[in-house]
C-alpha cells in the first residue's frame, strides 16, 4: 500500500500537498456555490482536530455526526479520524429522524461527543440518563438556551482554540485498522451496527477507482453522505483516492436542480433514487404534444424490451440530450447502484439515454446486538412508556 | 421563544365606527413582546378591523395605540414598516409573475441603500448592497424552507406555498411585530399543519411578536400564548388557551360546548 493510501488522513494530506490549490469540495449555501480546495480543507481540518484535542477528544472515543453534509461537518469529521477516533453515523436521513428516534439512538449508543446540525435538535436531551463529553451544534436558533455547560456552538470550537496543539495530519500515524466510520440503527430490541476500517475503505476505493478509471476530474454528486452507508462505504473514501470533486446540494430537496447546475460525472444511488428520478422526466412530459406522446410510447415499448421503429429511435434521440440536461446527466461517466438492484423498465428507460447503471458493492453486512435490560432502561422516560 | 412581561402594543380604549355602526366598542388590549396573540370570533366580531388598527389602515375616533412605548399620533399604514410592523393579508398580495426570490426581495426595500446614480454606474457599495440584500432574502428562504421553490413563478405554486412566500416577503423587512390575517384560511389540513409549524418557527427562532386572526380554533389553541375573543366589537374573554376553554361565556356564547370538546 503507497504510504500515502494508509488512511483517509493521510489522503487528505497528500492531495492538500500535491494539488493544494484544486477544488475538493464545493456545497450550496444560501443560494450560493462555495468551493474549498484540498489545502482549505486541510488547513480547516487540521484546526477542528487541534480544537477536538483541546476539548479532550482522543484515539478511539466515538464522536456520533447527525447532521446534512456541509463544509464545517466534513472537516470535523476529517479531524475526528485523525484523532484515531470512529465517526458514528445514524443510518437514516436527518430529515426525517424524529427528536424521540434520536433519542433513543442516544440512549443506547451513548457516544463520547456529538455534533448536531441545529441545536433544536437537542430538545428533550435533559430526558436522557447520560451525557456525553460534549455536544457541538452547527446552527443556532433562539429557541432555547442551554445552560449546559457541555452543548458548544461550533464555532466557538474553533474561536476558543489557541492552536496550542497543532495537529499535523501529514505527520499523523494512523493504524489502517483504525475504524473511521461505522452506521448505527435501533430497531426495536437490537442495535444493528456496520463498521468500516480505513484499510476497508481504501481497498473498496481502490476498487472502484480502477475499474471505471476514476481521477481527479470527476464531478461526483453527494446527497446523503451522512446517512447513507453507501454514500460513505464507496463514494467518500473514492473522493479522497482519487482526488476529485465532491458536490454537495444545498438541501435533499434541492437536488434535483443542485445537480443539473453540476452535471455531474460520477454519481451513486439506490434503485429507489433512481426510480425517484425517472418518474420526475415523465412528470414534465407534456401530455398534449403529439410529438411527446410518441416519446412516451417509444419508451415503453423500449421499457417492454419490444423492437423500435426508426421512427421510434428518432424520436429518442430528439428527447436525448434535453433530457440528460434536465437531469442533469449530460455529463455522466459512471452511474453506480448500491443495494437491489433497478427494476428492469428503469434501466431500460436509463439505457434508452445512453446511461448504463452499474451494479457496485455488496450488501452491508449489519452486525446486530440484541440490548439487554441495563440498556433498555437507559432509555429516555419518555420512550420507555 | 420566551414570553417577556415586556408590553410592546397596548391599544387603549379604541372606538371605531363606520357610519352608524359601532365596529370596536372601547376595545383595551396588551400584546407583550415574544408571545404569539390571537384574536378569535365570529365573522364580523371586528377582528380585522383590529389588525387594520394596529397597521394604520385606519384611524379610530378615539382611543390610543402605544407601540414599543411610544404613543402613535396620526399613525398611518406607510409608518408601519418603519416602526417594524408588517403583516399578510387574507387574501394573497404577491407579484404572481415574479420568482418567490423576486418577491422575498421586494420585501428587503427598507433595508437596501440603493441610490439612482449608484446603481446606474453599479458601484461596488451598491453590489454589496445587492449581496448583503441577496444573503438575507436567502436566509428567509432557508427558514421557511423555501429554498428549492426559489427561482419558480409564484403563480405555479400551490395556494399554501404562496401563503408561505407571503409570510416570507413580511420577514424580509425584518418586523418585530408581525400581524397575520387568516393565515390559514383556505388552506387544507396539511397546509395548516405546516404554516402553523412555521408560525412558531418564526416566533421562536427570531423571536418575532405575532399578532394573529384565525378561524382555526384548533391550531389557535395549539400555538397561541394568549387569546382575547372578540364578540361585537368587544372582548368578551381573554387568556391561555387552557383560560379560553374553560370560560364559562366564551363556551356558551361562542365557541359552543360541542365545538370544544371536539378539539
Amino acid at each position: 500500500m503507497s504510504d500515502y493510501a494508509r488512511s483517509l488522513i493521510s489522503l487528505l494530506a497528500y492531495h492538500a500537498t500535491a494539488r493544494p490549490d484544486a477544488i475538493a469540495l464545493r456545497h450550496k449555501k444560501l443560494g450560493l456555490w462555495q468551493h474549498w480546495s484540498w489545502k482549505n480543507l486541510l488547513e480547516l481540518s487540521e484546526r477542528y482536530a487541534s480544537a477536538l484535542y483541546e476539548y479532550g477528544f482522543q484515539n478511539k472515543q466515538t464522536f456520533l455526526i447527525v447532521s446534512a453534509p456541509n463544509i464545517d461537518v466534513v472537516a470535523i469529521s476529517l479531524a475526528i479520524q485523525a484523532l484515531g477516533g470512529e465517526v458514528q453515523l445514524i443510518d437514516q436521513s436527518v430529515d426525517t429522524l424524529k427528536t424521540e428516534d434520536f433519542l433513543r439512538h442516544l440512549a443506547i449508543l451513548k457516544p463520547d461527543y456529538i455534533l448536531v446540525e441545529e441545536l433544536e435538535q437537542l430538545v428533550s436531551i435533559e430526558t436522557l440518563r447520560y451525557h456525553p463529553i460534549y455536544i457541538f451544534y452547527i446552527e443556532q436558533s433562539k429557541l432555547s438556551t442551554f445552560e449546559y455547560d457541555y452543548v458548544i456552538a461550533a464555532d466557538k470550537l474553533l474561536k476558543n482554540s489557541n492552536e496550542k496543539y497543532r495537529i499535523d495530519f501529514k505527520k499523523t500515524q494512523l493504524e489502517p485498522a483504525q475504524i473511521a466510520f461505522s452506521f448505527e440503527r435501533i430497531e426495536s430490541n437490537q442495535r444493528l451496527r456496520v463498521q468500516y476500517s480505513h484499510q476497508d475503505l481504501i481497498a473498496e476505493a481502490k476498487h472502484l477507482v480502477q475499474n471505471h478509471h476514476l481521477d481527479h476530474h470527476e464531478e461526483a454528486f453527494v446527497t446523503r453522505a451522512f446517512s447513507s452507508v453507501g454514500h460513505i462505504r464507496y463514494l467518500w473514501p473514492s473522493w479522497l483516492l482519487a482526488g476529485f470533486n465532491l458536490n454537495i446540494p444545498e438541501t435533499l430537496n434541492t437536488r434535483d436542480q443542485d445537480r443539473q447546475i453540476i452535471s455531474p460525472t460520477l454519481i451513486l444511488g439506490t434503485n429507489e433514487t433512481y426510480a425517484r428520478v425517472e418518474q420526475l422526466i415523465y412528470n414534465r412530459l407534456p401530455s398534449d404534444k403529439w410529438l411527446a406522446k410518441h416519446y412516451w410510447h417509444a419508451l415503453q415499448k423500449q421499457k417492454n424490451e419490444e423492437k423500435l421503429s426508426l421512427i421510434d429511435k428518432f424520436s429518442f434521440s430528439l428527447f436525448k440530450q434535453v433530457i440528460l440536461e434536465e437531469l442533469g446527466f449530460s455529463h455522466l461517466k459512471v452511474a453506480l447502484t448500491v443495494g437491489q438492484p433497478v427494476k428492469l423498465a428503469t434501466r431500460n428507460f436509463y439505457q434508452s439515454l445512453g446511461v448504463k447503471l452499474h451494479e457496485w458493492g455488496e450488501y452491508a453486512e449489519w452486525q446486530s446486538t440484541q440490548l439487554d435490560n441495563s440498556q433498555l432502561h437507559s432509555l429516555p422516560i419518555t420512550t420507555i412508556t | 421563544m420566551s414570553v417577556s412581561p415586556v408590553v410592546l402594543l397596548e391599544l387603549k380604549a379604541i372606538n371605531l365606527s363606520f357610519g352608524s355602526s359601532q365596529v370596536l366598542n372601547q376595545l383595551s388590549l396588551e400584546v407583550r413582546e415574544g408571545e404569539i396573540y390571537s384574536l378569535i370570533g365570529p365573522n364580523g366580531a371586528g377582528k380585522s378591523s383590529v389588525i387594520n388598527i394596529i397597521n394604520g389602515i385606519y384611524q379610530p375616533q378615539s382611543g390610543q395605540i402605544i407601540f414599543a412605548g411610544q404613543v402613535l399620533h396620526n399613525y398611518k399604514a406607510k409608518d408601519a414598516p418603519y416602526l417594524g410592523i408588517a403583516r399578510t393579508f387574507q387574501n394573497l398580495a404577491l407579484f404572481k409573475q415574479m420568482s418567490v426570490l423576486d418577491n422575498v426581495l421586494t420585501g428587503r426595500v427598507l433595508k437596501s441603500h440603493h441610490s439612482l446614480l449608484g446603481a446606474l454606474l453599479s458601484l461596488p457599495s451598491t453590489r454589496k448592497d445587492d449581496d448583503l440584500q441577496r444573503l438575507k432574502a436567502e436566509e428567509i428562504l432557508k427558514l421557511l424552507n423555501l429554498q428549492e421553490y426559489r427561482d419558480q413563478l409564484v403563480s405555479s405554486l400551490s395556494y399554501g406555498l404562496q401563503k408561505r412566500v407571503e409570510l416570507a416577503r413580511a420577514l424580509a423587512a425584518e418586523p418585530k411585530f408581525l400581524l397575520l390575517d387568516e393565515p390559514m384560511a383556505g388552506m387544507n389540513h396539511s397546509e395548516k399543519q405546516n404554516i402553523a409549524k412555521f408560525i412558531q418557527t418564526i416566533n421562536q427562532q427570531l423571536g418575532i411578536t405575532i399578532f394573529m386572526i384565525e378561524h382555526d380554533l384548533a391550531v389557535v389553541m395549539d400555538i397561541s400564548d394568549h387569546i382575547v375573543v372578540l364578540d361585537y366589537g368587544k372582548k368578551i374573554a381573554e387568556g391561555t388557551p387552557q383560560q379560553i376553554q374553560e370560560h364559562p361565556e366564551v363556551l356558551s356564547a361562542y365557541l359552543g360546548t360541542q365545538a370544544l370538546e371536539a378539539h
